[in-house]
Formats: C-alpha cells, structure tokens, sequence
C-alpha cells in the first residue's frame, strides 16, 4: 500500500476515534425529562397536545432507533448531546410557500412542538413535516410538500460546492500552466481523472463514443465518492449518509437509464426487440425478458450502491452499539469497558474497509453505467455478446 | 420500508444539484481539464516520436560516419602501402645503382692496377735493359783495364743497380 | 509501462481485474434476484388484482423470472 492510500487512511482512523465521542453522547442520550407540553414562544396558544409517545418515555438505550436516526435524514443536524444545528424548513404548500428554520419545530429537550406558520399550523413527526390542526390531529386537506434543506440535502449542495471548487480550480490551474505537468490536488487527481478515463469510459464504451459520456461519467465517479467519504466521516460537518439514501442512487441510475434509453442505437434495440438468429416462437419469450432487462440494468445499479453504503453504515454503527449493549446503557461499565476496544478496533477495521468500499462502490457504479453505454452504443460488428 | 421511499424534497435537491452540477463541471471543470491532458499527451507523444525520429538520424548519421571513417581508413591503407612501394622500388633502384657504381668503380681500379703494373714491368724492363746496357758498356771499359778492376767495377755497378731504388 | 505519473500499468491491473470481475458478476447476481423477485411480485400482484383460485400469474411469474435471470447469466457467460 503506498503512502498515498495511507494518508486518508490515518484520517479515517482519526475521524472514527472521534466519533466514539460524539457516539458515546449520543448514546447517553437518555433523556430524564418527564412529559411536558410547553408552550411555544411567538406561536402560543397554538400548542399542540403531543401524541408521540416514543420520543418521551425515558429512554432506553435504543440500538436500532440510533442506527435509523443516523442513517436517516434528518430537519436538523445532531451536533453533540443535547445541541443540534437548526436547518432552513422550505415547505410548498397549496396555500404557497413557506420557510422557517427548523428549531421552530423542537423545544429545548428535542421534543417536537408545532409551528404556526402563514398558512398551517405544523408538526415534525419521525423527521416528517405534517400540516396539524390546532388539536393536533393531522390536517388531511392540506396539501405540504416538504421541500427543506435537510442534512442529507445541504451536504449534498455542500458536496456539489466542493467538487465544483476543487475542480474549477483545477481547471484554472490546467490553463495557467498549460501543457505542463500537474501540481498540487491536480497532481493527486489527475491519475484519478485518467483512470475513469481510459480505464473505465475508453475500456467500456469504446473508442468511438466514449468522449460523448465522459463529462457526465467524472462527475458520477467523483460526486459517488466524494459523498460516500462524507458519510464515513463521522464528525459535524460530515457523517450525512447521501449516497446511502435511496434518492442517490435513485437519481442517479434514472440518469444512467435515461442516457441508455437515449442513446441507444439501432443495433441495441433490434438486439431487444427481435434478437437476429433467434427463431420467432424463442422471441415471444425473450422480447420481454430483454425488455425487461433494460429497465432492471438500471435498477441493479441502483440497488447495489444503496445497498452497499447502508449496509456498511449499519454494519460500522452496530459494531459501535456493541458497546451500549454490553455495558447495558452505562450500569455494567465492566461489560462497557471490557467490550469497547473490541468494539472500536472493529469500528475502525470496517471503517477503513469502507473507506475501500467507498472507492470501489463509485467505481463500480461508473463502471457499470459505462458497460450499460457501452452495449447502447456498441456498433454491429465490434462487440462480442449477442 | 421508510428506507426505500424516497423523500421528495431530497430528490429536488438531488436533481436540481447534481444536474447543475454535471453541467457546470462538465462546462468549466472537465472540458479544459481533458482538453489540456490530451493536449498534454499529445505534445508528450510528439517529443516520443521527435526523440524517436533524432534517435534514428542520429543511428543513421553515426552509421555514415562509420562508413566515412572505414573509407578513410581504406585511403590511408593505400596511401601507406603506395608509399612503401615507392620506397622500396626507390631503394632496390639505389641498391641497384650503387651496385652498378661499385662494379665500375671497381674494374675502373683494377684497370688502373693493370695498367701501372704494365707500366711498371715496362719501366723497369727499360730500366733492366738500360742498366744492361750501361754494365756492358762499363764492363767494356774495365775489359780494358785489369780483370780484378773489371771485377770490381761491376761488382760495384751490381751493388749500385739496386732493383730497389730504379 | 510506467505512466508518467508513476503509475504502474499492470499494477493498476492488478487491483482494477478483480474489482471488475467484482463489478460485472455481482450485478449479475442482483440481476438474476431482481429478475426472480420483478416475476414473483408482479405475477402475485396480477394474481391479487385476478383474484382467482389457482395463482396462475405467480407461477408465470417464477418462470419468467428464473428464465429471464438464466437467459442473462447465458448471455454474460457468451461474453468475451
């Protein structure tokens, strides 16, 4: 392994230390606070009576609450203990737009309160926005659309702002230099870029058309891994899991569809339609497995990167709460103490297992949509499948 | 089932940021970033292929020096062999000559020899048949004195006639 | 060949074969099983939709399925 690859290995290594703490809070997280409907600042006497009860039995050390709540989005960021960074609420309703901050949604214990805002009175409820009438009862006429900045959305815009700075700047770097050779994060980067390059887009795509899809292919590769590393860092301005959310990789592979769709030629489509050499009785069968196949391509790749960044999530949080478990929420600290540095040598194996993992799921998801171009576009006489 | 519904505000924010996002990238990010790599290539290939085309003049170029300096080499061979030739004949013919030289010299001095020693034998020939002469005149003379002094007097011309001194 | 990044060509092979195979096999796998799982549910779905005594679209369902998945693993086992 070169020093290359160790350096964000050490990083990794570092950030998983640190998350012990932040995880170790949020742990604790038991809150003693008996059941209190407060009255809520300027929206008073528009309180709502709480009717969720799972936030506020005192809690038990919750495994699998944790692991949702860190693998979910969430209105607000989770800073440490009892402090969380408020996100922007954007919500578009049939009565027009509204936008409030999302602290307006929590008291000081975390416990949702309603908001009144222009049109409707709202509630967030297991991290959903419901328009709620005055009693608290869920307001079926009103139509919300919850459009907020949630943690997965402002990393991901985060995300994008990064790429697009890291990337412009190279690019500026490039034409200052002009042909010499690069410097700096280009240097690091460039083999990266010439990888997906030649070999992802020129190996699988071809010669001929590979050009066409290669601005879409590099920011696929670099936007897949540059979230995917987010996700692993499990510090503040990190740890949002983008690409494990369904929507990633949603997104994503209808572009690849949509692209595959649009592209494809001739050739790939009497290859569904009416495969040459295949006699008409065979076709009726095969007409709709192929048919099918062009709609499943893209939700294999779909599948294969939620799946992998989930489960690996999963995986790195179980193996954390591990140490909960054992120590039986903080009474047993013999079991807390004695399971902790199994419990975090193996949090931090996976984490640089899914450092690697990152990698390769980007990887792998260029490639595939790459081999996906690839047979749309592929000519008559130079591919080699049937 | 929550996990797999998606959340339409997310997927607004999903399409709306990353389809900014690929265009911008794809806009001012990807295109001079290729476009310099390739150009970068390019110009890397060009030097590759200058290196390569100097490489071969210079292989072609080091070849016809090879040639220059064997054809050189062949010159001064034949020049230097010439010139051994031109010696040697040159000696053979004053080897020759001086020979030639010594020979005539040579019959020259043994003429000359001949020659003195004719003249010598003649010399003293004359010489013998003048001193004859003159011993028989003055043995005449005594003849006509005593016989003792007649012997005398040619005892005394004999001791005179010294061979020698003529 | 070594890039002038300092790359090494088969290196990156190395690393980058199985990570392929990894890529093209597995999507095989989730294709066979979403394949079997597209079948199975919409034959159940038509069948609820049906309501009749002997789950027909179920069972069609499976075939299709099974036969759709065998049919693409045939067709990457074609390739190369």
């Amino acid at each position: 392994m070169s020093l290359k690859a160790l350096l964000p290995n050490t990083l990794l290594l570092l950030g998983t230390l640190l998350s012990g703490a932040a995880l170790a809070q949020e742990g604790s997280h038991a809150d003693p606070d008996t059941l209190v409907v407060q009255p809520h600042g300027a929206a008073a006497g528009h309180e709502v009576a709480e009717h969720t009860s799972s936030a506020h039995t005192p809690e038990k050390f919750n495994a699998g609450k944790l692991i949702m709540e860190h693998i979910g989005d969430a209105h607000s960021w989770h800073l440490w203990g009892h402090t969380s960074l408020p996100l922007p609420v954007i919500l578009w309703t049939d009565k027009g737009v509204e936008f409030f901050s999302s602290g307006k949604l929590m008291d000081e214990h975390h416990r949702p309160v309603a908001y009144q805002g222009a049109h409707y009175t709202y509630l967030l409820e297991h991290e959903k926005i419901h328009a709620v009438h005055v009693d608290g009862t869920v307001n079926e006429a009103a139509q919300v659309t919850d459009l907020s900045l949630t943690k997965n959305a402002v990393t991901l815009i985060a995300a994008c702002a990064l790429l697009l700075v890291v990337f412009v700047g190279m690019a500026r770097g490039y034409a200052q230099r002009s042909i010499s050779a690069p410097k700096g994060l280009a240097k690091f980067l460039e083999p990266i870029i010439l990888f997906v390059r030649d070999d992802i887009a020129k190996s699988a795509i071809g010669e001929k058309h590979y050009q066409r899809f290669l601005p879409y292919l590099l920011t696929l590769f670099f936007f897949i891994w540059s979230l995917n590393l987010i996700g692993l860092i499990p510090i503040f301005p990190f740890g949002a899991n983008v690409t494990g959310n369904i929507v990633t990789p949603l997104v994503l592979a209808t572009i690849t569809f949509l692209i595959v769709t649009f592209v494809a030629n001739k050739h790939y489509w009497r290859h569904i339609f009416a495969m040459p050499g295949i006699p008409v009785p065979v076709l009726v069968i095969l007409t709709p497995i192929e048919i099918m196949g062009h709609f499943i391509r893209p939700i294999v790749l779909m599948v294969r990167l939620f799946a992998n960044i989930m489960a690996g999530h999963i995986v790195l949080l179980v193996f954390f709460c591990l140490i909960f478990i054992f120590s039986k929420n903080g009474e047993s600290l013999i079991g807390g103490y004695a399971t902790s540095p199994f419990a975090l040598a193996f949090t931090i194996f996976i984490n640089c297992l899914e450092l690697l993992v990152g990698a390769l799921q980007a990887y792998v998801f260029t490639l595939l949509t790459s081999i996906y171009i690839g047979t749309a576009v592929a000519g008559g006489h130079d591919d080699h499948h049937h | 089932m929550e996990l797999v519904t998606p959340p339409i505000g997310l997927l607004f924010w999903m399409c709306l940021s990353f389809g900014i996002v690929v265009w911008l990238l794809a806009k001012y990010a990807w295109k001079p970033i290729l476009g310099s790599v390739s150009q970068r290539e390019r110009s890397i290939e060009e030097a590759l292929n200058e290196a390569k085309k100097m490489r071969e003049d210079m292989a072609r170029m080091s070849a016809g020096n090879e040639e220059l300096m064997r054809h050189a080499r062949e010159e001064r061979e034949v020049m230097l062999k010439e010139a051994r030739d031109i010696r040697d004949q040159e000696i053979a013919g004053a080897k020759t000559k001086a020979k030639a030289e010594a020979e005539a010299l040579l019959g020259r001095a043994r003429e000359d020899i001949r020659n003195e020693k004719n003249a010598a034998i003649t010399e003293m020939k004359n010489q013998v048949a003048e001193l004859s002469v003159t011993v028989a005149e003055i043995i005449l003379r005594e003849k006509l004195g005593s016989e003792a002094a007649q012997h005398a007097l040619v005892d005394k011309v004999m001791k005179d006639a010294d061979l020698r001194k003529s | 060949m070594k890039l002038d990044d300092g790359i090494d060509k088969e290196e990156l092979e190395e690393v980058t074969g199985p990570a392929k195979s990894y890529a093209r096999y597995g999507a095989l796998g989730i294709q066979m099983v979403a394949f079997l799982a597209v079948g199975v549910i919409g034959g159940r779905w038509l069948d609820g939709k049906l309501a009749w005594k002997f789950p027909l679209f179920t069972l069609l369902g499976v075939a299709f399925g099974l036969v759709g998945s065998l049919w693409f693993l045939f067709k990457e086992a074609q390739r190369k």
